[in-house]
Order: structure tokens, then sequence, then C-alpha cells
């Protein structure tokens, strides 16, 4: 048997993302077999044993295959169906919240709380449309992510997020940055002193709870020595 | 190599404390470095002595799952045969995790002994 053997078909997954996705996991567990079916050979089997071994010990292609679907859309197929008849729901029930049933609603209900709750800054206040960031007890004007302006990273947020994108750019970075494909587990970042205007790159800054907390509850506030945001830069 | 038979430990059996002990096992996998998804499975079979086994199919849900959740980072490389295959690596979310995991399990480990060993076992421990 070979490795495309043990790829199922799906003809049903419409979205140039969908196929992309599934894809890469087509070929991740594709390889996974091909390369147990080559060390059952080098063990001495046959290459119909060396097949049949590797897929008893790897289990339901598909079943894998579609709980690793479910991760990626942050959802089981229930839910899906809950959210989508949920907003049906509401859209029927009153003219008024029908303007709730959002895309961002459908993805607040399709599972989006299975992302990383994580931040990479202590403090994050906005003047207009600039981020200011607290990094090391000072603040910052943040002017890049990765190499990426902020402008871009923002407007990518809006794009997905829609009415919500700039409050999930505070409190829900990481989940942003995957969903432009960078990283998300420590950042880059490009920051301005507004004061003199001297411009320095932090590289590699942790992201994790305790930042994204006190980011989202003003827990700096609560910290000696830690100076208020300038109001205008 | 592929196991020649079923391990004993079914998905079915107990799921939450399947989840959390693979996940615990994928993280201490990744302790040295990167892997892939088949070079994970054998090293925690390899560690194990080939005890442990579970569905290997079951791992890739837990590492997209760990991916999302921050514990893991993937990129695609190159295989040792010259494929492309996705490492997974520990982020530093992912090590602090694993470093809490092996602190609770050790206490846990102990308790569990001290429970299975039994009053014989500890009145012999006690008088040896």
């Amino acid at each position: 048997m070979s490795a495309s053997a043990h790829r199922p078909e799906h003809p049903g997954e419409p979205a140039d993302r969908d196929r992309c996705v599934a894809a890469e996991i087509d070929e991740e567990l594709a390889f996974h077999l091909d390369a147990a079916t080559a060390d059952g050979r080098a063990a001495g089997l046959n290459e119909a044993e060396a097949n049949a071994a590797a897929a008893r010990a790897f289990g339901e292609v598909s079943r894998h295959r579609d709980a690793c679907l479910r991760v990626a859309y942050g959802s089981t197929m229930m839910r899906k169906k809950w959210a989508i008849g949920l907003a049906a729901v509401l859209i029927l029930a009153s003219g008024y919240v029908a303007g709730l049933a959002t895309p961002e609603l459908l993805r607040e209900l399709d599972g989006g709380s299975d992302w990383a709750r994580i931040g990479a800054f202590e403090g994050l206040e906005w003047r207009g449309d600039t981020p200011l960031v607290l990094v090391d007890d000072r603040w910052w004007v943040l002017e890049k992510i990765h190499g990426r302006d902020v402008e871009e990273v923002l407007a990518h947020s809006e794009a997905v997020y829609e009415q919500r994108g700039r409050e999930r750019f505070s409190e829900d970075l990481f989940e942003v940055l995957k969903s432009m494909g960078l990283p998300g587990e420590t950042l880059d970042a490009t920051l301005r002193d507004p004061a003199i205007g001297r411009v320095e790159t932090r590289r590699g800054l942790e992201m994790n709870e305790e930042a994204r907390n006190s980011a989202k509850r003003g827990l700096w506030k609560l910290r000696e020595g830690v100076p208020m945001p300038p109001t205008a830069i | 190599m592929p196991k020649a038979s079923s391990t004993s430990t079914e998905p079915s059996d107990s799921p939450e404390l399947l989840r959390g002990t693979l996940d615990m096992m994928i993280l201490a996998a990744l302790d040295d470095r990167p892997r892939h998804g088949y070079g994970i499975t054998r090293r925690i079979e390899q560690r194990s002595g080939g005890v442990l086994g579970v569905e290997e199919g079951s791992l890739y849900p837990a590492l997209h799952r760990m991916v999302k959740r921050g514990l893991l980072s993937a990129e695609w490389g190159t295989s040792e045969n010259n494929r492309r295959a996705k490492f997974y690596r520990l982020t530093p979310t992912g090590r602090k995790r694993l470093k809490n995991d092996r602190a609770a399990w050790v206490i846990m480990a102990e308790a569990i002994g001290g429970v299975m060993a039994g009053d014989a076992a500890r009145r012999k421990g006690a008088t040896a």
C-alpha cells in the first residue's frame, strides 16, 4: 500500500484555505505512514506486511485527519452546527439581534477560545490608531511586529474580526499573528521612544498569560514606579 | 518501527487521563530538540522501553491542539530521509509547562506509589 493509498478523499472541502489546511494535514500523516512503512521494511517485513503494520499502528486515518481539521477550525462539527443554528435563531427571532449575527459572532461561537490567551506587552493603550505598549516599565510606540508595520497587522485584524479588530489586536495578538502565518510564541517588536524618537528592536519578547492579563485588566496601574502613558505622541 | 500488536492503552478507556498524559509525553519528547510527529512517537516508545504507546494517529490532533495553545511551534523542514516534514519544537510556554508537569508528576507518582505499596510493603520498608 503506497502512502497515497492512506490519503482519504474529501471532495466536499470548498475553500482554498480549507484545501491548504487539509493538504498539509494529509502530507503530514502520509509522511508518518511512509516513515513507519520504511522502518518496517528495514526490520525485514515485506512491502505488504510493512504497510499493514504501519496502518495498524496508526489507526483510522480519516478519523485522525478529521480530528486535526476540527482543531484547525476550533470546533467540532456539532459545535459548528450549534453556532449556525443559534445565529439563525437570533436572526429569525428579532430584527434587532440580527445585526449581532456577524461572522465575528459565528467565530466566537465556533470555538475561538481554543487559541492561547497570551500577550507580550504588560500594558497597551491607543492614541488614535497608534498603539503604545509597556515594555520594561517604559511606554513605547509600537511600530513593527516581526518586521511588519503595525498598520498592516491591525488592518489584517480588522479585516478578519471586523469591528472587534482593534480589541483582538490588544487582547488576542497571538491569534491575530497566527492567522497571518507569523510566529506568536515570541515577538520581535520595533519600538520608538515617544519622547526622543529613538528606535529599538526587541527580539524574542516572550508572550505569556501574565502580560496579557496585565494589559487587559490594566494591572500595570497597580505597580509602583510604572509611569502613565503619554497623552500625546 | 510499527508495533506488532496494539497497546493496552486504548483511547476510550480514560480519555481525560490519556489527553493529559499524552500532552506531557509529547512535551518531554521534544525537550532536547525539535522532532516530526513520527520522531515523537519513536522517542516515546524508546524512552518507555516500548511499554507506553498510543495509537500513533492520535498524536496529530494533540500536536495541532498544542500548537494552537502556544505550547509548541511547528515548521516545515527536511527530514533525515530528505523529505518535507513538519517539525515541532517547545515554545517558552511549553517548556514552562513541561517543568511544572514534571514536578507535579513526581508528586503524583510518589503518592500513588505510596497507596499501591500497601501496609505490608511499608512495614517491610520501615524495618529494613
